[in-house]
């Protein structure tokens, strides 16, 4: 474990149905994380420029199309600040929109996922996602990670 | 006057207004025209009036004056066809009148209502010659007139000469009228068009926006209902278990149908542009991916050699993608066989692939291109009835046409023409 204590993970999603599958699923693959959720862009900008540096989360799951302030600003927003365009961005969306897509990858995100209307599926997606990006994560201190 | 017609001073009546119809513009001709007419019959006056279907509002005039009507010469009070003009447009007949019995006539209107803006009325006219132009039809298209003869009153030889040059003018008339004509119904062609192409791309938004905005609550349906049989399947029974996942595959199918929807929209969504495509290299790497789904039922796709065309290479891909793996998919009893072949022809290509699955009967070879449309039960042959209508789509867009040949039992023949030159029509 990373400093001893659990992955922590922003999930910015401002349907509370989409946030609690996205749970759900987390639970269900058995994945073990500290899961901060809020329910759109502004309170995620809020909560990044509230945090102190060591309490920044290693991964940011974010959805696309929230009112307000967007997936995409909260991307742009991101890019800006030297500390938090380090925090890897795995984008959840409904969306498989090209011009989401591309604007997605130019904004610097890690990764685009299309959310499926199935549920295994969609675990089958989370338990990817926290196998590859936890791992990435970890990396920089992980130096022994067997 | 056998052949050259009139003669005045050596040359040809016909020479003269030949040359005067045959200016570059419409105003130059009616100016040269009002010139030669007047000269040719020997008058102090002349105008000459292009009056498509009688409207005065689209007309164009043209007068010419000896050097007695000098001051008349920028005098540009237009006729309005009212007064004496307008029953020439009605009767369609040649007036001739004397100074006298023009003034006298009950339709004659007076001068003095038409000054121009120096005060300057209109000309007076010691005289008057008048003949309509005729439309093949019969329709009145314009006017000749002349007043104030060199010498005496109009003659019966005169009214001739102009019946004559009438009938030049109004060739060339005729000619014009149908040059505009065929400039309104381009011009109506291209609203036509511009119409058709914004309630094209308005259909397009509105099918994506649909698609993609229907697939977020679906999702929660679906979703829902399978998290609500993983937790609570041991407190519900068998019947209410199978409920479950009725509703599950409703929404998946339906997902599926919204997806189609999408990748038919997407199909002519900006990213058109032609490059040169090898048919070779699309066609291997359809079967790279399909490698595996070969092996499984021990299909067999073989190919000639086949041309480069412009295309879109990404929509190529999957034109010939729907079209193999249809011919998979739809197989009988034997292995599936698909080959791929391509025939030159004058202006394009016509791409065959050829399948020994179960045919297609006569009377439904024309709807499965329909969005939609299939043939069979979900449970004979899954689908959701989209790849087809993608596949004509595409053609289509290529300048090209997607159709078939089948037999039920004998397999089908599908046939891609690609116009070597897609957008050029």
């Amino acid at each position: 474990m990373l400093a001893g204590r659990p992955l922590r993970v922003l999930l910015v999603d401002d349907s509370a149905a989409d946030r609690l599958l996205t749970r759900a699923c987390l639970e269900d693959a058995k994945v073990v994380i500290d899961l901060v959720e809020v329910d759109d862009g502004e309170a995620a900008l809020e909560y990044l420029q509230r945090c102190d540096a060591r309490d920044l989360p290693d991964l940011i799951l974010l959805d696309l199309n929230m009112p307000r302030v967007s997936g995409i600003e909260v991307l742009e927003e991101l890019e800006k600040d030297e500390q938090l365009k380090t925090i890897p961005v795995v984008v959840l969306t409904s969306s498989s929109a090209d011009r989401d897509i591309v604007a997605t990858y130019e904004l610097g995100a890690n990764c685009l996922v299309t959310k499926p209307v199935d549920l295994t599926q969609f675990e089958q997606i989370v338990r990817n996602i926290a196998d590859f990006w936890f791992m990435v994560v970890r990396l920089p201190s992980g130096a022994n990670p067997g | 006057m056998a052949d050259g017609g009139y003669r005045i001073d050596g040359k040809t009546v016909a020479g003269e207004i030949g040359e005067a119809i045959g200016q570059r513009t419409l105003e130059a001709s009616l100016d040269a025209i009002a010139e030669q007419i007047r000269v040719l019959v020997g008058a102090h006056q002349s105008a000459v009036s292009y009056i498509p279907d009688g409207d005065f509002t689209r007309a164009s005039h043209a007068t010419s004056f000896s050097e007695k009507y000098e001051k008349y010469k920028t005098y540009d009070v237009m006729p309005t066809g009212k007064g004496i003009w307008a029953v020439i447009f009605e009767k369609r007949i040649t007036m001739r009148f004397t100074e006298e019995e023009l003034y006298s006539h009950p339709r004659f209107k007076k001068f003095s209502d038409l000054k121009d803006e120096r005060g300057l009325e209109h000309p007076p006219m010691p005289g008057w010659l008048a003949v309509p132009a005729l439309r093949p039809n019969g329709e009145p298209i314009g006017v000749l007139q002349l007043s104030d003869r060199f010498d005496g009153d109009f003659t019966q030889e005169d009214e001739d000469l102009l019946v004559r040059l009438a009938k030049m003018v109004s060739a060339m008339f005729e000619a014009e009228y149908v040059k505009e004509e065929l400039v309104q119904t381009q011009l109506a062609l291209e609203d036509r068009t511009r119409e058709l192409e914004a309630s094209n791309r308005e259909l397009e938004q509105f099918a994506y926006v649909a698609s993609h905005d229907l697939q977020a609550p679906l999702r929660e349906v679906s979703s829902f209902t399978q998290l609500l049989k993983r937790r609570y399947a041991d407190d519900l029974d068998d019947t209410a278990n199978q409920y479950m996942d009725f509703a599950v595959a409703g929404a998946q199918r339906m997902s599926q149908l919204i997806d189609g929807l999408l990748t038919y929209s997407r199909v002519g969504r900006g990213g058109d542009e032609l490059e040169p495509t090898d048919l070779n290299v699309v066609v291997d790497g359809i079967l790279r991916m399909m490698a595996g789904q070969l092996a499984e039922c021990e299909g067999e796709v073989t190919r000639d050699y086949l041309p480069v065309v412009r295309a879109n290479p990404l929509q190529l891909q999957q034109l010939f993608s729907n079209l193999i793996n249809n011919g998979i998919k739809f197989r009988g009893e034997q292995a599936p066989r698909v080959h791929v072949s391509a025939e030159r022809q004058a202006e394009g290509w016509s791409i065959s692939v050829r399948d020994n699955g179960i045919g297609i009967d006569e009377k439904y070879q024309e709807r499965v291109f329909d969005i939609f449309k299939r043939l069979h039960r979900r449970d004979e042959y899954p689908g959701t009835g989209i790849g087809l209508a993608v596949v004509r789509k595409i053609a289509r867009r290529h300048g090209g046409e997607a159709t078939l040949e089948s037999a039920v039992g004998e397999g089908s023949t599908f046939i891609v023409t690609l116009a070597d030159n897609p957008g050029g029509d």
